[in-house]
């Protein structure tokens, strides 16, 4: 088929859809989807840099970068209405993971940075045949954990604390989050699309390990800086919770359970 | 018209809150179910301690069967001293230990001191009491109502080896 017809075809079987009588849809829908969840990685990447160059000497390999964004599966359930209004309250649970390591010669430092989300999602617009078109207000409840331990030459891991900054660092960053929503429904099915950004945080806190015992318990942006923190004042140079925020894409697919 | 079963929904609305709370941390309570686990008496059935070389090298330094006895609870009465020590609260535990010559247990003071768990039951501090900074954490390697398995790692650098110490723990009866 020439590709020129493809748009003209596209545009006719989209104001069909449009177009067909609108059936009331309501009902409790399963969800599955991908989302990529964008975050601020300035302070941990002064860690990567001021770290990586303390060790230059000794380092076999350093620590690379975060990703900039998480990209992960989500899972969850919805309870939808649309008839020309169209409503929805979501509950979706995401968790990404990612590991770093650097190779100190007799001991590897290693880190899994974690991000767990359970997102309340109220969408509120129109719905026009298949298509619907909504704003989203979300109440995020996002949790990270930087899980930091040390390995020797033998394979063995360490979470004491005879080498900082091994330890488990934890944040929460409850945040609000707002956007717009499209989806479009196939019978029991629907697919939607949503982009939100951050509008309002709680977060801003210290990422801190409170069962390390020792003076720093936070987990530090500046690797010179937390040295010469002996006492574990400074925690203006810790990476903090609300860094942990940013524009979130998710794609997915909604299964109807049953009707109401 | 087909009727909307309630079962799934209810076992649907069981998953889903189980999920929110367990995600909030109101379901999990490591550290104290850890804790719990602990109490009683336990046996070093092994005490452990090996050189790890710079190029992975491992060399056995100290290795003692039956080595030792822990007993762990609220409150001890600790046997050198006559005090009695207080284990505080819901994430910590008073222990007294009873061993064998050459076995190290950090912090132990006059047989006896106070462990605490992470929120994970991943490591067990020891508390030096004065000095919090020195405290000696141990890694959990192995965490049974019937086996535990800790390990304390000393760093030597300048002679080029890390001090690894393994406690074997058995409960007893």
């Amino acid at each position: 088929m020439p590709s020129r017809l493809l748009f003209p075809l596209a545009a006719v079987a989209l104001a069909a859809l449009v177009a067909s009588p609108a059936a009331a849809q309501a009902g409790l829908y399963l969800t599955a989807g991908f989302e990529r969840a964008a975050y601020d990685t300035e302070s941990l990447d002064l860690f990567t840099d001021t770290y990586n160059d303390y060790y230059a000497q000794r380092q076999d390999a350093p620590f690379e970068y975060v990703d900039p964004a998480l990209v992960r599966p989500v899972f969850g359930a919805s309870v939808r209405y649309a008839d020309g209004l169209y409503a929805s309250a979501a509950y979706q649970f995401g968790r990404a993971s990612q590991a770093r390591e650097s190779d100190l010669g007799a001991l590897d430092q290693r880190y899994d940075l974690t991000v767990t989300d359970h997102t309340v999602l109220t969408e509120l617009g129109f719905a026009s045949g298949p298509l619907y078109v909504a704003g989203v207000v979300g109440g995020v409840f996002r949790f990270e954990t930087i899980d930091y331990r040390t390995v020797y030459a033998d394979g063995s891991e360490s979470r004491g604390n005879e080498v900082f900054p091994t330890g488990r660092y934890t944040g929460t960053t409850p945040h609000l989050d707002a956007g717009v929503a499209v989806g479009l429904t196939l019978g029991r099915v629907v697919v939607p699309v949503r982009v939100t950004v951050p509008v309002l945080s709680f977060g801003g806190a210290p990422m801190s390990d409170p069962d390390l015992s020792a003076f720093r318990t936070y987990f530090p942006a500046d690797w010179d800086r937390y040295l010469e923190d002996g006492g574990g004042l400074d925690d203006g140079n810790a990476v903090t919770d609300d860094a942990f925020m940013g524009m979130r894409v998710s794609v997915g697919v909604e299964l109807r359970l049953f009707p109401f | 018209m087909r009727r909307p079963r309630p079962a799934p929904r209810a076992a649907l609305g069981a998953l889903l809150a189980a999920n929110l709370l367990a995600g909030c941390g109101l379901l999990t309570g490591d550290d104290d179910a850890f804790m719990d686990r602990l109490d009683g008496t336990w046996e070093l059935a092994r005490y452990e301690e090996r050189r790890i070389l710079d190029d992975g090298t491992v060399t056995a330094q100290t290795d003692i069967e039956d080595a030792g006895t822990f007993t762990f609870a609220a409150t001890v009465r600790c046997a050198n001293t006559g005090f009695m020590l207080d284990g505080g609260d819901t994430f910590s535990r008073a222990y007294t230990f009873e061993g064998a010559a050459g076995v190290v247990v950090p912090n132990a003071t006059g047989g006896c001191g106070i462990v605490f768990a992470d929120g994970q039951a991943q490591r067990v501090t020891f508390i030096e009491g004065a000095r919090f900074a020195d405290d000696v954490m141990l890694t959990v390697d192995t965490d049974g109502g019937s086996e535990q398995v800790w390990s304390r790692y000393l760093l030597f650098e300048a002679d080029g080896y890390v001090l690894h110490t393994r406690y074997t723990l058995r409960r007893q009866g």
